[in-house]
């Protein structure tokens, strides 16, 4: 079970891997669990319900930017948690998988200097086989997507 | 001034093709390795002038392609010509810090070339702004002028920040 712990959770989207720390993994669903879009939450094309909590549900494209098509890529639906406070959100993704970094050397580097726009959340990369892995916490996903909703808005 | 002059001192350098027409030197210390055709990685949400990495010697290098910023004097080549190579460049921030490393995308093969400290010549009136905190000195090479580069700076968060806000990248 992917909960809890050090590591990252590497959730695939098409050609993108995306780390997160596995400490702010709640739970993964499976996408058929999702239900109609939230009209509370801009942006979001589905809702989890998780425990009585209306999760709202996003996706990436290639690109990183929000997904809204009715129809739901990828399998998965991870929970993140963010902080007590802020409460926690979704992201759908094609595959989900563990990576124990206290057992396993990722040679993880931090995103350049010069390649760090303003808002941007990533904050570094690691190569697992021939494909790149950015790594991103929670906390600077939701504020990317917060963004990005309010510049559709 | 003809071959025969010899005001100044010469300094060996690599004249290197950042963009159609913008030609720029840096110094033989600074150059790393040539390659025809890296491996590149795509990085998302990243400043359209360095969207890529390439992979050397076990680490991440940020790759620049100075022709993607926004100024019209390094778009004058329509359709763009092919890139015909990228190099490693290495730069310190500071004296006695590590060594840190940068790759350009290039628009002509390098080449080798002596630069006459007596050739300096003053910023002509159309040199691209977003180019202008970059560059140490200008010289005039084979009826040019030729930048010299400062690769620190080129890679700091103060240039992005400056390409942000004057709206040379995006």
């Amino acid at each position: 079970m992917l909960r809890g712990g050090r590591g990252l959770a590497l959730l695939g989207f098409g050609s993108r891997t995306l780390a997160v720390p596995l400490s702010s993994l709640v739970t993964i669903e499976h996408t058929g669990k999702l239900t109609q879009r939230q009209e509370s939450s801009p942006g979001s094309f589905a809702v989890l319900d998780v425990a009585g909590q209306h999760t709202p549900v996003y996706a990436f494209t290639d690109a990183f930017t929000l997904f809204d098509q009715k129809r739901y890529p990828g399998h998965f639906c991870v929970v993140l948690r963010v902080d007590d406070s802020v409460g926690q959100f979704a992201l759908t993704c094609a595959t989900v998988e563990q990576l124990r970094t206290e057992s396993e050397y990722i040679g993880l580097q931090m995103l350049p200097d010069c390649m760090q726009l303003p808002g941007c959340p990533f904050a570094g990369l690691f190569m697992r086989g021939e494909k790149l892995v950015l790594t991103a916490d929670a906390s600077s996903l939701l504020g990317y997507i917060e963004r990005q909703c309010g510049q559709h808005e | 001034m003809s071959e025969g002059d010899d005001a100044g001192q010469k300094f060996p350098a690599w004249l290197l093709t950042g963009a159609p027409g913008y030609q720029l030197a840096v110094g033989i210390h600074e150059v790393q390795e040539y390659m025809v055709a890296p491996p590149m990685l795509d990085v998302p949400l990243t400043p359209r002038h360095c969207q890529q990495l390439i992979l050397w010697r076990d680490q991440f290098v940020p790759l620049f392609d100075l022709r993607r910023l926004h100024d019209l004097n390094l778009m004058r080549a329509d359709p763009a010509p092919p890139v015909s190579g990228v190099i490693v460049l290495a730069y310190q921030r500071e004296p006695g810090l590590a060594l840190e490393y940068l790759a350009l995308s290039l628009y002509a093969e390098p080449e080798k070339i002596l630069v006459d400290d007596s050739a300096v010549v003053a910023w002509p009136t159309d040199y691209p702004r977003a180019l202008h905190g970059l560059v140490r000195s200008l010289f005039a090479h084979d009826d040019g002028v030729v930048s010299v580069l400062d690769l620190a700076a080129l890679a700091s968060a103060r240039y992005l920040n400056f390409l942000v806000v004057n709206g040379f990248t995006d």
